[in-house]
This record gives C-alpha cells, sequence and structure tokens, in this order.
C-alpha cells in the first residue's frame, strides 16, 4: 500500500456515501410505519423514492416508458418484501438491490437500447450547441453511458449519481468490494477516453 | 466510425475544461508526498483517512501554508488515535471523529471513557458531539462536559441530548448567557430523567457491557 | 492506477446525470393502484398476516387505522418534524426555587444515535452574488459539488444536502472567491488554518 511515489489525493473521500440532492427526506419513523402496514406511509415512502427510482433506471434503460414500467414493478415488490428489512441496512441500498435487479430483468426484454449499438448511429442528428456552464444533453449521457458494459454502468451510477457505498454496490450486485471498485475505475476511465477524445477532436478543428 | 461519431457529438457538447477558480480542490504533488507518511501511518492503524484529506482539503481551499496543514492533518490524527483508544473497544469511525472534535475542544479523555461505558457500540458519538457544540456556542468545555456525561450516566436518550442542545440555543438566542441557560435546562432534563414514569420504563443506567456486538447499537429498556 | 474518483473533467457529466426527473404525481398514483391490486391477490392475504405476526405490534394495526383515516395531514406533519431542528422536543428550563414541572417519560428507544442521513437546508443571503457554493468538511471542501441555487430574482440562495447526523464544520464560497460564513449560524475558531466557519449540529 504504501508507494515509493506519493499517491494523488482525490477530493472525494473514499467509500463515503456522496452528499446527494433529494427534495425530501423520508423520516425513520414513517419508514417503520410503512414497514408495519400503514398505506400512508408507504405512500409517502413512494412519493420520497420515485424521482431517484426514475433518474437510475432511465439511465440504465434509456427509455422513460420502460423505466417507469421498472420503477413501478420495484415498488409492487418493496410492497411485498418490506415487513422483512431490517435495519442493519441502508434503506436505499436495500431498495437499489431491488430496482437494480428488475432493471437488470427489463434490459433483457428491451430492443431500444439497441439504437446505441447500431450502425445508424452515424445518422444521429447532431446536438444542438445551445449550451449553458457545462450542461450536458440527454443524448450525449446515453452515448457516453453507451460506451460502457452494463456492468460498468450500473456499478457508476450507484457510486457517484445514487452515493451508495462501496459495500453497498457489492451487495446490490452480488459481487466483491474489490469487483466493484474495478468496474468503477474502468467506467470513469472509459468515460474520461470518451471526453479526452471530445476535446482532442474539437482542438483539431 | 462509431467511435469517432461520438467524439464529434461529445465535442460539440461537452465544451471546455471549468475555470481554474471552480475546479475541484487538488492537491499539488508536494504537498501530497509532506502528507504521504502522516496519511499511510493513520491508514495503517486503521483510522478513517477521510477526515483527514477533508482537513488537508480545507487548508488548501483556506489557503493556508503547507507546513500548517501538515501540522494540521498530523494533529488531527493524533487526536483520533487518542479518540480512539479512549472509546475502546470497538469505536465506529464516526465516534472516532466525534471523539478527535471533543478532545479538541478540551473535553478530556476521561470523559470520553465514561460516555464509552454507558452507551453502546456507535451511540457514543452524538453526546460527544453536543459537548463540543455547546462548548463552541459559549460554555466552558468542562461545564459542557459535566453537564452532558451526567445526562448520559442518568440514562438521557441522543434525542434528549439534541433537544438540550436545541433548549440552550433558543435562550441564547433570546439573550441569555450560555452557561446559565445550559444550567437551568440540564436540571429540567434531569427532572424529567427522574420523573417516576420514567423511572418505571426507563432506559438502563448500569454500564453497557464492554463486548458489545458488532453492528448496531440500540439502548433497549430493561424492565425492573 | 485505479482511479475511481470523479475528476473536473467527468464533474459536468456527473453533475448532468444526478439531476432527478421531473415528478409526475400521477406516476406516483400509478404505483400505488398496482400495489393496491397486489394486495388483492391471493398470497396478499397470507403476506398480510405475515406483516402483522413479524412485528410486536398488535396496537400498529390499530393505529394504521387510524392514521389512514386521518389522511393527507398526518404525514405532512410528519414529514416536517423529521427534518426540523426547531421544532425538536424541548426540555423545560427551571431556574432555582421554581416548581417541578410535570413531564411526559421519554422515549427510550435510542435508535436516533444510529448512522442515518438528515436533509438539511442551507440558505444566505448575497445581492453580490452570481454564484455561491457550499463547502465543508462534508464534501471535501470542494466548491464545485454543491452550488447554490437563487430563489427566482431574489438575493436568496439555498440549497438542500443530505448529511450524516453529527457536527459539520461549512462555509459559503460567493463567486468562487469570497470565503463566507454562515449569519445564522455557530461560528468556530479556527485553530487549524485562522479562517473562521461555520458549525451545525444536524440530528
Amino acid at each position: 500500500m504504501t508507494a515509493a511515489r506519493p499517491r494523488l489525493l482525490r477530493a472525494i473521500p473514499n467509500n463515503r456515501p456522496a452528499p446527494i440532492e433529494v427534495p425530501v427526506v423520508l423520516s425513520r419513523e414513517t419508514l417503520l410505519s410503512a414497514r408495519d402496514g400503514d398505506p400512508v406511509a408507504f405512500a409517502q415512502l413512494v412519493r420520497t423514492y420515485y424521482p431517484r427510482c426514475l433518474r437510475f433506471a432511465q439511465h440504465l434503460l434509456s427509455s422513460r416508458e420502460d423505466a417507469e414500467e421498472c420503477v413501478q414493478d420495484t415498488f409492487v415488490r418493496v410492497h411485498r418484501a418490506l415487513h422483512r428489512y431490517e435495519e442493519r441496512e441502508r434503506f436505499d441500498a436495500w431498495l437499489f438491490r431491488i430496482l437494480a435487479n428488475r432493471c437488470r430483468t427489463a434490459r433483457r426484454r428491451l430492443t431500444r437500447w439497441s439504437l446505441f449499438h447500431s450502425a445508424d448511429l452515424d445518422r444521429v442528428t447532431p446536438i444542438s450547441t445551445s449550451r449553458v456552464d457545462g450542461f450536458v444533453a440527454r443524448d450525449e449521457i446515453w452515448h457516453a453511458l453507451a460506451g460502457l458494459t452494463e456492468e460498468q454502468r450500473e456499478a457508476f451510477l450507484l457510486r457517484h449519481v445514487e452515493g451508495l457505498t462501496y459495500e453497498d454496490i457489492a451487495a446490490v450486485a452480488g459481487i466483491a468490494v474489490t469487483a466493484v471498485r474495478m468496474r468503477v475505475s474502468r467506467a470513469c476511465a472509459r468515460l474520461r477516453d470518451t471526453i479526452n477524445e471530445a476535446d482532442a477532436e474539437r482542438r483539431n478543428r | 466510425m462509431r467511435r469517432a461519431s461520438i467524439a464529434v457529438l461529445l465535442a460539440l457538447a461537452l465544451g471546455v475544461a471549468p475555470p481554474a477558480s471552480s475546479q475541484a480542490v487538488k492537491l499539488d504533488s508536494s504537498l501530497s508526498a509532506a502528507l504521504s507518511p502522516t496519511l499511510d501511518a493513520a491508514r495503517a492503524d486503521g483510522l478513517p483517512d477521510a477526515p483527514l484529506f477533508a482537513k488537508a482539503q480545507e487548508g488548501v481551499l483556506k489557503r493556508a501554508p503547507r507546513e500548517r496543514i501538515v501540522g494540521a492533518v498530523a494533529a488531527l490524527a493524533d487526536r483520533m488515535r487518542a479518540a480512539r483508544a479512549e472509546l475502546a473497544p470497538n469505536a465506529t469511525d464516526h465516534e472516532i471523529i466525534a471523539g478527535a472534535e471533543a478532545l479538541a475542544v478540551g473535553v478530556s479523555g476521561q470523559v470520553l471513557r465514561t460516555v464509552r461505558l454507558y452507551r453502546p457500540r456507535g451511540t457514543a458519538a452524538m453526546p460527544l458531539e453536543v459537548m463540543a457544540h455547546l462548548a463552541w456556542r459559549g460554555v466552558a468545555p468542562v461545564q459542557a462536559a459535566d453537564a452532558i456525561t451526567r445526562a448520559v450516566v442518568g440514562g438521557a436518550t441522543t434525542a434528549q441530548l439534541v433537544a438540550l442542545d436545541a433548549s440552550v440555543r433558543q435562550d441564547v438566542e433570546s439573550g441569555v448567557a450560555p452557561p446559565v441557560a445550559l444550567t437551568s435546562r440540564t436540571r429540567g432534563l434531569t427532572l424529567q430523567l427522574q420523573a417516576p414514569s420514567n423511572r418505571a420504563t426507563g432506559a438502563d443506567v448500569a454500564p453497557q457491557s464492554m463486548s458489545s456486538s458488532p453492528g448496531a447499537g440500540r439502548v433497549r429498556p430493561r424492565k425492573p | 492506477m485505479q482511479n475511481d474518483e470523479i475528476d473536473s473533467s467527468l464533474q459536468p457529466l456527473v453533475d448532468r446525470l444526478r439531476e432527478l426527473p421531473e415528478s409526475d404525481p400521477r406516476a406516483v398514483k400509478r404505483v400505488l393502484a398496482r400495489v393496491r391490486q397486489d394486495d388483492g391477490r391471493p398470497n396478499a392475504r397470507r403476506r398480510a398476516l405475515r406483516r402483522y405476526f413479524s412485528r410486536r405490534s398488535g396496537w400498529w394495526a390499530a393505529a394504521a387505522v387510524v392514521v389512514a383515516a386521518a389522511g393527507v395531514t398526518l404525514f405532512a406533519r410528519a414529514a416536517v418534524q423529521s427534518s426540523n431542528y426547531e421544532s425538536a422536543t424541548l426540555i423545560p428550563a427551571v431556574s432555582d426555587g421554581a416548581p417541578t414541572p410535570v413531564v411526559p417519560a421519554a422515549d427510550s428507544d435510542d435508535s436516533l444515535s444510529l448512522e442515518r442521513l438528515v436533509a438539511r437546508k442551507f440558505t444566505i443571503e448575497s445581492s453580490q452574488a452570481r454564484q455561491v457554493s457550499l463547502v465543508g468538511d462534508f464534501n471535501q471542501w470542494n466548491p464545485r459539488q454543491h452550488r447554490l441555487h437563487r430563489e427566482g430574482k431574489t438575493a436568496t440562495w439555498y440549497i438542500t444536502v443530505q448529511l450524516p447526523a453529527g457536527l459539520h464544520k461549512y462555509a459559503f464560497i460567493v463567486n468562487d472567491s469570497v470565503w463566507t460564513t454562515d449569519p445564522s449560524a455557530l461560528r468556530t475558531v479556527d485553530r487549524d488554518f485562522g479562517v473562521t466557519s461555520s458549525l451545525v449540529l444536524v440530528q
């Protein structure tokens, strides 16, 4: 672990869940009420987590309709399994485990994602150049994510968008923590390559 | 061909690197090198390194000279070591960080040990943070430590300690001197803890077993 | 070399990925409708019984009925209370010689101390600002991570962040150049670097 040359230190802490913005937080009391069968509390749970779940599913499935279907599926399963939820685990890690499973299943059925793997890519219309401060348009996100494998995409999103710890992600994906780190590293490397290529391309013009 | 298309599309979109002033706070190689021994030693000791990184980043952002940053990170690592020793066995990362903060404001190691005796693994952090918070508000560290320790020994829950902190804040904002506010609110809490209904179902006041199980520590009331 | 963190080249992409989709209340209604449908299915009764017996809570079932009957107002209030520092139950102040107040017994379940994230809103007034960042020990003092939003055309900037419960030091950076403490918060003396930060206890 002790390297001869100095390690480059990063701005974001290792393995601590990155703080994220959510519009509303679910209180522990409401969560426990929902677990104990209170339908009003469960409605609040759905309202709180729906946007995050939809965000994740959309990035994985690329189609809003499929993502919504997947998220609905997830909450039905959450409702069935909630009484088994133990507080040892963070709730969102538990929730995302179910959601990721549903997304994987949905992806196998999916045909629309193949758009990004076909030769028709050349004929995709260019993105509008009107941007403000690093804004990235939707199609560019899909193109960037398309360069990743499914596993890398899932791991990257769970880590850097949903803010789960490596342990959480390992539980979600059913693999070792080291394997998760590798997937996230590779995802970051691939995304950086893609972005650097784009920069280089622009500079050469 | 596909890569070129992606490149073109992204080229149109992603634009230039952000201006230097808004870039992520980075550590230059000489600072990284200077911090390496401290960070490596801390990691080898099993201390959480995120707070040490954060302290370094704080120093960079505040434009502190390199020697000061190195000194501050080393001092924090030492405090975390000391806190962990006092909060043994099995202190969580959060407890270690909270303990280091308490030590920094002048709370003694003995106080940390006492809190540990009465709070199972994972639950010592908040009492220590309330102590530090009160000290920053203008209460003498000894008084803050004394008040919170007595409350903890008396069976106060974390919610009650947090409520105490909120009450003191309210008083101070109304113009009451912090030590006076803490004294009167502590009395109120003591009465609350001693209330007959509390005694019947109240939290266990005997010291917790030192060999607590891993994972979350929940205080369960013991019926007499 | 393993490099699994976000640097400045990836930040715009991650920022965009983090944007939440517009909330659609009908979508939530659809979910709840499906859940109710699911509850009507054959396994549902067995599951409901399992739920009933798996917790010690005979009275939860009764409470659930009451809560359901009470409707919207109850969980709305719960949502406010759970994240509102000011509404924590207060401890009575007792000065010398005052009569003993009668107070309800404390909740002896101490699970509030378990690690959890709490939403905390930070606001600052600044008419000079073109952009404001929140920096603190929870985001490694990184001015790029939490940029505040402006409230319409006012001078009010705000952001809501999920923080681990506990003590946090923070400050605002205005226009990428001015270090500003929070006028509504406690100030700390910075023994390490001599630059004052703000302090908040989140629970």
